[in-house]
């Protein structure tokens, strides 16, 4: 197993032919050459199984979308396939659901937000980044 | 003499007159081409007939002859001779045999019989030669065209580098003229291949022979290799000329095959060196557009902001850059301006203008608001002595403006049109100086003008007046006068909006030929008509924000904080504010990769808040955008390309796009949803 982070956004973690890419709060155009690059280093060594985590991920932009539609082509050429970990955001997730790509990808729910401790004010927003317990 | 050949006879008269090959090593070489050759050249009466047959022909019938006991033979193939031995002159033969075209005669006891055999057996002999000569003659053109037809393809491929075309020509001439060595004589040096002897030779052959450029070949030749340089018929470049170098001989097939060649390698040369050209000349203008728009990113981005007036600033360069400028600096509530133009367009006018603009700025502070001839003073100090040694001059009005009393001192040099739109009338402002540069000393005088409410003064430049239609009618002054007379108190983006479209409908289909600026101040609140309620306001007064980004896919993020600031002035939904956001993002994303493709520059973005919707005004000067070149996706359709304007589209209400002199105007709408009390 092995772990990558690009920058600071953006982390991948591979064991054997499947790997897990974990995406930042933004996947815009900048972010999306890194993304691309990781997953060609990716595809590369063999990667055939590609989870892409975008649970805390708050804006994507047509770029950002290429950059998963290009991987999801070719991974199918190779019998390969690529899994998506729904955004949190509703913002994020209006941009699949314009393109129709919501009906494309494989997509899993996102783990809920750990809920607020019993303090009744709601901890902050960056509460979301954490991984669910 | 009875059964024993003349051989000299016999080779006098089968020889070709050329050279019989004395060295069977390189017979074996080259026989298939000799072969050819003498079938080729082979004419009515030539004692030559097809060479694989004489030798072999001659052999049998020698030997068959003469076991029949002929003491002389002739053979004629179509009449003429193909071989004889004995004397065959002296009486007529005894015996003879006809096949087809072919004719046996022999002298002595010959069996008539066995004559017919040797006949018919010699007839087959002869025709299977000329059959197989016929296919090899083919075959070695075919393939000699197939090659050449191969070659040029190639070449014409890869004729982009100029290195790289030159060394596959080298190849493929060596290739088909079957060169042991063959060298490119261009720009003082040789570019050799082949093997290391018919190479050095070839080297030391070429050096020092003098050739006419596009001349006749040059023939080379000692006991060893025979060589020709070629001279090319190039446009472009160093003169050049092709050397080859074998042992066999050249021949007038070789020279016509260099002939073609030869133009193709020019022309190739030529292509290469086009494309040279074509690819510096291109670096050049990609550094000139550059600090172009350097020089053009001093003009102020925005207008000043003053209580109780209202300015729109507005240039479109002709070029990249042009000389038309604008400036202004707001000390202690006075508004100081200039507005010029410098002559000329593109990078050295721009470059003239940046100094203006600083001289400018350093002389607005040093001098009260009625000293507007101290100002021109000091810039016809500091900019003359530089204008002149260029040979530059600049119209420049500079003026000053209190918008509490609504004072304006205006001093013009040499620059129109220049006026002063009243609530009855239009004022011409003209100069009293020429424009700087002109004139060592400045001469003439200001002048002082009381605006009161609704007052607008208007300066152009003579890229709007002089603006032609596609018939070569200009503008002109008196129609731009008139547009502007009946504008008193009006909004002074309406105006130059106004202004700045007659002049593109006016021009329409016509390249704007200078520089087009327009400066408007005017004087006292606009007074704007009461709207009944629930109609959206016509959104076209002065923005509500700016924001200019670098063109770039991180400028790009500039736009997300810029919104959250809008929302302080209007609240929106955050649904909206995210879409609206995407939208900006993937528009200015577009306009980095396909206007700018990755040249420096910078996006303008422009929005007015109204109360039922919002709009956007982004703009930049990249290559324009053509909606044919955009593939429309296919919802889930996966595709690469193409969303970021199919997003837009579902993003936002209306969005449209206008093509402007040298900008892409793009204007976005959102409704704002009714809010939820």
């Amino acid at each position: 197993m092995t772990d990558a982070t690009v920058g600071n956004n953006l982390s991948s973690e591979v064991t054997g032919d499947k790997a897990v890419i974990r995406v930042g709060v933004r996947l815009d155009a900048l972010e999306a050459h890194e993304l691309r690059t990781m997953i060609d280093v990716l595809l590369m060594n063999g990667t055939l199984h590609l989870m892409v985590d975008l649970s805390r991920t708050e804006f994507i932009d047509s770029a950002g979308l290429a950059s998963l539609i290009r991987a999801m082509t070719v991974l199918n050429q190779r019998d390969g396939h690529i899994e998506l970990i729904r955004p949190r955001s509703e913002d994020a997730w209006r941009v699949f659901r314009l393109t129709k790509f919501d009906e494309v990808f494989t997509i899993h729910d996102a783990a809920p937000v750990p809920k607020p401790g019993p303090r009744p004010v709601p901890g902050p927003r960056s509460g979301a980044d954490e991984p669910a317990s | 003499m009875t059964s024993a050949p003349d051989l000299s006879s016999e080779r006098q008269v089968a020889e070709p007159s050329e050279r019989q090959v004395a060295d069977p090593s390189e017979r074996q070489v080259t026989g298939t081409d000799e072969r050819r050759r003498r079938y080729q050249d082979r004419q009515p009466g030539d004692s030559g007939d097809p060479a694989v047959s004489r030798d072999e022909a001659s052999q049998a019938l020698r030997s068959m002859l003469s076991a029949s006991g002929a003491r002389a033979a002739r053979v004629l193939f179509s009449g003429r001779l193909v071989t004889q031995f004995g004397d065959v002159t002296s009486e007529p033969p005894t015996g003879e045999s006809r096949r087809d075209t072919l004719l046996c005669e022999t002298w002595g006891p010959v069996d008539p019989d066995r004559l017919d055999a040797v006949t018919v057996l010699l007839s087959r002999t002869l025709d299977m030669s000329v059959v197989h000569d016929d296919l090899v003659t083919a075959l070695v053109e075919t393939q000699n065209q197939l090659l050449s037809l191969y070659a040029v393809s190639q070449i014409q491929a890869s004729s982009t580098n100029r290195t790289d075309v030159e060394e596959r020509l080298v190849h493929e001439v060596a290739r088909l003229t079957r060169s042991e060595a063959v060298t490119l004589l261009a720009d003082g040096e040789d570019k050799l291949w082949g093997s290391t002897r018919p190479a050095e030779w070839l080297h030391e052959a070429v050096t020092g022979q003098s050739w006419i450029p596009g001349g006749r070949a040059v023939h080379l030749r000692d006991e060893r290799y025979n060589g020709i340089i070629w001279p090319l018929a190039g446009n472009y470049g160093e003169p050049a000329a092709i050397a080859l170098a074998r042992s066999e001989t050249f021949r007038t097939t070789d020279f016509k095959l260099m002939g073609f060649l030869g133009g193709i390698i020019a022309s190739a040369r030529d292509t290469a060196f086009l494309y040279e050209d074509a690819v510096s000349r291109a670096g050049i203008e990609q550094e000139h557009q550059m600090a172009s728009r350097l020089a053009q990113a001093l003009l102020p981005s925005r207008p000043p902001v003053l209580e109780g007036c209202e300015v729109a600033e507005r240039t479109i360069p002709a070029l990249s850059a042009g000389g038309d400028f604008y400036t202004h600096s707001v000390i202690d509530d006075v508004l100081f301006f200039a507005v010029g133009d410098v002559a000329g367009k593109g990078l050295p006018a721009a470059l003239v203008m940046t100094k203006v603009i600083a001289a400018c700025a350093a002389s607005f502070s040093r001098h009260p608001p009625e000293r507007v001839d101290a100002i021109i003073g000091e810039l016809c100090d500091e900019l003359y002595p530089y204008l002149s040694e260029i040979g530059l001059f600049a119209t420049i009005l500079v003026g000053s403006y209190i918008p509490a009393t609504g004072v304006l001192h205006l001093f013009n040099a040499g620059h129109s049109p220049t006026m002063i739109v009243l609530a009855d009338r239009v004022q011409q402002i003209p100069p009293t100086m020429p424009p700087l540069g002109v004139l060592p000393e400045p001469i003439g005088s200001g002048r002082t003008i009381q605006l009161n409410n609704g007052d607008l003064l208007i300066a152009g430049s003579d890229g709007l007046t002089e603006q032609e239609d596609p018939a070569g009618l200009m503008f002109g002054y008196e129609r731009f006068t008139r547009e502007v007379s009946g504008m008193h108190s009006r909004p002074v983006s309406e105006l130059s909006d106004r202004i700045f479209a007659l002049v593109a409908e006016h021009g329409a289909g016509v390249s704007a030929s200078d520089d087009q600026t327009l400066f408007v101040l005017r004087h006292g609140a606009c007074e704007q008509p009461n709207r009944p309620a629930g109609i959206d306001p016509p959104l076209d007064g002065p923005a509500d924000a700016f924001l200019t980004l670098p063109a770039t896919h991180l400028g790009a993020r500039d736009i997300g904080p810029w919104l959250g600031t809008l929302s302080k002035l209007k609240a929106f939904e955050s649904t909206t504010f995210s879409r609206i956001e995407l939208a900006l993002h993937e528009l200015c994303v577009n306009i980095v990769d396909h206007a700018y493709r990755g040249i420096e520059g910078e996006i303008l973005i422009a929005a007015w808040l109204g109360d039922t919707e919002i709009r956007f005004e982004i703009r930049d000067h990249g290559v324009e955008f053509i909606e044919d070149t955009v593939i429309p996706p296919q919802p889930g359709v996966p595709q690469v390309r193409g969303y970021g304007l199919f997003l837009i589209e579902k993003l936002v209400d209306t969005i449209a796009y206008q093509r402007q002199p040298n900008e892409n105007v793009w204007t976005l709408t959102i409704r704002l949803e009714p809010r939820h009390d």
